[in-house]
């Protein structure tokens, strides 16, 4: 406890205060251009660090972390792209009451559901760190398949439309992330005889190809503006802060749902958002709002994927496993240093372990003043007239992709992917179950194999243990609630069309 | 408007139960080694089978939904197959962003020269037909292909092309 106060008031100081407002700053404004995200920056302040002090790295590290993925908020919000793809969810709602005319409450309330998210996770990770990374620690190779199936199954249930279409999308964005080569057994997989395909589909590539570019082929189509001019100022995003609290138990419950998902190893904060998201459509009195400009959903989303970062932080700092992308980079940096991140990290480098736990709640307290005070001039992007923001956001993508692994041709998967949402765009199928399978695929396969392997082909023996267990009466749970509401809300809409 | 969406349904599920297939039929002769239980085509093509399974369930429910409308005689009306202006315009965007990774990864110009008749040309075909956003639309061009030419090549030492 001592050491975590002490801590805190080092972090409170000049200097570690100005690099952490510098970080923040930084990831807002990166996380806010579609396709850049927070993720890229630390890769390329990653070795500038190597003449800092150890800990005001982590400092400005952790600033740009936190600050990019709540600076996704603002595009999403603004021009209904996520910035990063944590807030895929965000833009839906966020965007869509934006459109309505109330940009100032969206951004006020996704602001202030980031920060409890953090706050929330952030006392997590400060009290029940090590037990709960041991909890996480103790899970078999198949338990993490079920997580990824159950997570791709409950998004075909939460998502807006057909549950069958949005099957259909997930499945999609497993087939094509097994492009490539499999390192497994040195083999190539669907590559046609292309040799450029056996690196498979770049991630960055993909998600700014299907998110951003999709988004602006889309949007080029539409006679309207991109965006609904703002008519809020400063005290009215300021008033409106109080708002999310009207949804407490909502809050609350992303929040926990954000940090549990945060601690499972490459789950990150975009699933975190959309089991929080789908957690809350579950359970609100308003669910049919939600895709269409919800506050509840607001919340919910942007809590869910603030708390990840602190829930990802936890394996990383006790455990040496990094819970995210944006983690390896924490970690990298601290090798740098000489300094191995692992369950001797706390008896070693007290400030560096402590030093990162006080450095996330202060970086998530400076967000809030960060994004309340630059979102006034993040609006003027609202002005934009669409003949500029279409191009020049393009624009922004193909640099953002070829900048990413300085690879040119990354880009023609930029623009395939644009198309293929396109066209998905076109046939009503939903995105966010496309990009979740092709994140997760990689991982749930490796998974599979591993796991058949221990349990030398006995999938009864797999099957029979507590977590698979737990995630199948889950499912069905889940199946029997969505078919029951499914068909509530049918004879609902057929007593009101009767009534008419 | 009904009739619109079935046919979006039945078209998509023809499409994707023929890529199920061939992707099907490339799974089935991807090579094992044999160096773990499951082996390298496993996920694929459990992954692809169950695609194909849903895409044609997704093509059966609409061709039966088709019929059963068209026996019913709820016919929604003729699909309209015009080709409205906003399509139009959309696609030009698309021609042009293929057109401009194409000149970039080709190396056939520099990536201001591409970035500037990119932005220019999508910008020409989305703004309306008046002096004064074809001069903005000038200006600003000019002055964010400089801006992010100079920050990514110069402060962040990215090797564009």
């Amino acid at each position: 406890m001592n050491d975590l106060l002490n801590s805190l008031a080092y972090m409170v100081g000049p200097m570690p205060m100005l690099y952490c407002i510098i970080g923040v700053i930084a990831g807002v404004v990166v996380g806010a251009i579609p396709g850049l995200g927070g993720g890229m920056l630390m890769a390329l302040v990653l070795p500038a660090t190597f003449a800092m002090d150890n800990l005001l790295a982590q400092v400005l590290l952790i600033g740009i972390y936190v600050g990019g993925v709540t600076g996704g908020l603002s595009s999403a919000v603004l021009i209904g792209v996520p910035g990063t793809p944590a807030a895929v969810m965000t833009a839906i709602d966020g965007h869509a009451l934006a459109r309505k005319g109330f940009a100032a409450r969206a951004l006020s309330i996704g602001i202030m559901a980031s920060l409890f998210g953090g706050i929330v996770s952030w006392l997590v990770l400060a009290s029940l760190s090590a037990p709960l990374a041991r909890l996480a620690s103790q899970l078999q190779s198949f338990d993490y398949f079920v997580f990824i199936a159950l997570g791709l199954i409950l998004i075909a249930f939460a998502g807006q439309g057909s549950v069958l279409k949005s099957l259909i999308s997930g499945v999609l964005g497993i087939s094509l992330a097994l492009v490539g080569f499999d390192s497994i057994s040195a083999t190539n997989r669907f590559t046609f005889g292309v040799p450029s395909l056996s690196n498979g589909f770049d991630l960055l590539a993909v998600l700014i190809g299907a998110f951003a570019v999709r988004q602006m082929l889309v949007d080029s189509s539409e006679d309207r503006q991109i965006v609904q001019q703002a008519s809020a100022r400063l005290p009215e995003i300021v008033h409106e802060l109080g708002r999310p609290f009207r949804y407490f138990g909502n809050l609350i419950r992303s929040s926990l749902i954000g940090t549990i998902i945060g601690l499972m190893p490459g789950i990150g904060a975009n699933i975190g958002a959309i089991v929080a998201y789908s957690a809350a459509k579950g359970l609100s009195k308003n669910r049919d709002e939600f895709g269409k400009g919800s506050e509840e959903a607001l919340v919910a989303s942007e809590s869910g994927n603030n708390a990840t970062v602190g829930g990802a932080l936890v394996p990383m700092i006790a455990l040496g496993i990094p819970g995210s992308g944006q983690d390896v980079l924490l970690m990298a940096a601290l090798i740098l240093h000489q300094i191995q991140p692992g369950p001797l990290l706390v008896s070693e480098h007290p400030e560096v372990f402590y030093g990162i736990i006080s450095t996330y709640l202060v970086a998530n307290i400076v967000t809030l003043f960060v994004m309340v005070l630059s979102v006034r001039y993040l609006r003027s992007v609202l002005s934009v007239p669409k003949y500029l923001l279409v191009p020049l956001v393009l624009m922004l993508c193909t640099v953002g992709v070829i900048s990413t692994n300085n690879r040119v041709e990354d880009t023609a998967i930029m623009f395939a992917f644009g198309v293929l949402g396109l066209f998905m765009s076109w046939f009503r199928f939903p995105l966010a179950p496309f990009v979740i399978g092709f994140i997760l695929a990689p991982l749930a396969e490796e998974r599979l194999r591993t796991a058949a392997g221990t349990a030398r082909g006995n999938w009864l023996e797999l099957l029979m243990t507590p977590v698979p267990l737990i995630a199948i009466a889950l499912l069905i749970a889940i199946g029997l609630i969505s078919i029951i509401g499914r068909m509530h809300f049918r004879n609902q809409m057929g007593t009101r069309s009767r009534q008419n | 408007m009904r009739g619109e969406f079935k046919m979006r349904d039945i078209v998509s599920g023809i499409l994707l139960t023929a890529f199920s297939a061939v992707m099907y039929w490339r799974a089935t002769q991807i090579a094992d080694p044999g160096y773990d239980l499951l082996g390298p085509g496993f996920f694929p093509k459990f992954a692809v089978a169950l695609m194909g399974i849903l895409s044609a369930t997704l093509l059966g429910v609409a061709v039966l939904k088709q019929v059963r409308q068209a026996a019913s005689a709820e016919r929604a009306g003729p699909v309209n197959w015009s080709l409205p202006a906003d399509f139009i315009r959309q696609s030009l965007i698309v021609l042009l962003l293929g057109a401009y990774v194409s000149i970039l990864i080709a190396g056939w110009a520099n990536f201001e020269l591409a970035s500037v008749l990119f932005v220019l040309s999508a910008g020409a075909v989305l703004a309306p037909l008046r002096a004064k956003p074809l001069i903005i639309l000038g200006i600003t061009t000019a002055l964010a292909v400089f801006v992010v030419s100079y920050t990514f090549r110069n402060i962040l030492f990215v090797n564009l092309p």
